[in-house]
């Protein structure tokens, strides 16, 4: 099953059990994220192409007492918010979970045609957060129910 | 009570070598307003992490901290740090304050949210995906002050980029946006609407001048 499905039934199944839980996407998620949004409606947003200010929101919400999930592409996460992530979320050490799609060329947009960018440099500098790259289902849920800031590439 | 603030901000400038001087004195005015008279039991983000000299002040002033570790901790945490007691989240480059006051704001619908960004943040990109997103959840718990001093690190903001049609837009976004005119190095005659204040350190001398200005 695409890894991109298993993250949305896993994540149905955190947001029944928890309140607190919710999910941000930046309009992305199309005919994998409307189960989860008509079922649990309050726990999701769809904040729009506002990457930067989306990982900064969820910060916030964590200091508004919520466990928020961000859902993206891993370009958008990591290197389009990353001031965002590495100063709200890592240095602040606020537990938010950033969700990447796809890897650093996701999309052909770095037009890097060497293959040489690796996210995991991106954040094996940064203080508190922790990285998961999941293989199965089963990797997947520990990575979403670690505690702590989390960057999650499925 | 405000020169006080303002005696405590300048000695403490002074012992800490602390630069942003200006910065901070342009935003006593907003922060007394806040800290004294409307704040109660509501969640304050200071994004405008070169005042900080003023946040501190008033945080000591509040009891959060001693008033002899204000220079202490404006020497060692010279951007708005949550290693300060009192603060809640700790910020430094421009345009980081705001969103996470945005995601504070959804987070406790019930809770007022006050923000303190500055002129120059407002130039930020955040400042504008944050207006989306408060307009769009109509988030009417937030309200954003803007210290609004006219003078960014390098000169006059309109001569850089001018920003009045902006923040009409801003204050039309926002459900509660104030767009405040503030004086860069407001109580110190030398400093007032100068650009250099936004970075010299004071010295002996000027130091002496600027409490005596003030009564002291």
């Amino acid at each position: 099953m695409d890894f991109r499905r298993q993250f949305f039934n896993q994540m149905c199944e955190l947001a029944e059990k928890d309140k607190d839980v919710i999910l941000l996407t930046g309009d992305l998620g199309y005919s994998f994220c409307e189960e989860y949004a008509h079922k649990f409606p309050k726990q999701f947003i769809n904040c729009g192409c506002i990457e930067q200010s989306m990982v900064g929101i969820a910060a916030g919400m964590v200091l508004g007492g919520k466990k928020p999930y961000v859902y993206s592409g891993t370009i958008f996460l990591l290197m389009r918010a990353y001031e965002q992530v590495r100063d709200d979320v890592a240095y602040n050490n606020l537990n938010v979970k950033l969700i990447g799609t796809g890897a650093s060329q996701f999309l052909g947009f770095t037009h890097n045609l060497q293959g040489n960018e690796n996210e995991q440099d991106l954040l094996k500098n940064l203080p508190n957060i922790k990285s998961f790259y999941p293989q199965n289902e089963e990797d997947l849920r520990l990575a979403l129910l670690s505690f702590g800031p989390a960057f999650i590439r499925i | 009570m405000i020169k006080e603030l303002r005696r405590e901000i300048l000695q403490a400038s002074f012992d800490a070598g602390a630069c942003h001087i200006g910065s901070a004195l342009s935003c006593l005015p907003i922060m007394y307003g806040l800290f004294y008279e409307v704040l109660k039991d509501d969640v304050f983000i200071f994004s405008k992490a070169s005042g900080v000299a003023t946040y501190y002040a008033i945080l000591a002033d509040k009891g959060y901290f001693p008033k002899d570790k204000l220079a202490y901790y404006l020497k060692n945490y010279p951007l708005a740090s949550k290693e300060v007691p009192g603060v809640l989240h700790s910020v430094g480059s421009l345009g980081h304050g705001l969103p996470v006051a945005v995601g504070l704001a959804y987070a406790n619908p019930n809770k007022r949210v006050f923000v303190l960004i500055s002129d120059g943040e407002v130039e930020e990109g955040t400042t504008y995906e944050s207006a989306l997103f408060a307009h769009q959840h109509n988030l009417k718990n937030l309200y954003v002050y803007v210290d609004n001093n006219g003078i960014q690190a390098c000169g006059k903001t309109n001569d850089i980029l001018n920003l009045d049609l902006a923040l009409n837009f801003f204050q039309k976004m926002f459900p509660n946006c104030y767009n405040i005119h503030t004086t860069k190095g407001d109580g110190v005659s030398f400093m007032e609407n100068t650009v250099e204040w936004h970075y010299k350190n004071i010295d002996e001398e000027l130091l002496k001048q600027a409490l005596e200005e003030n009564g002291f």
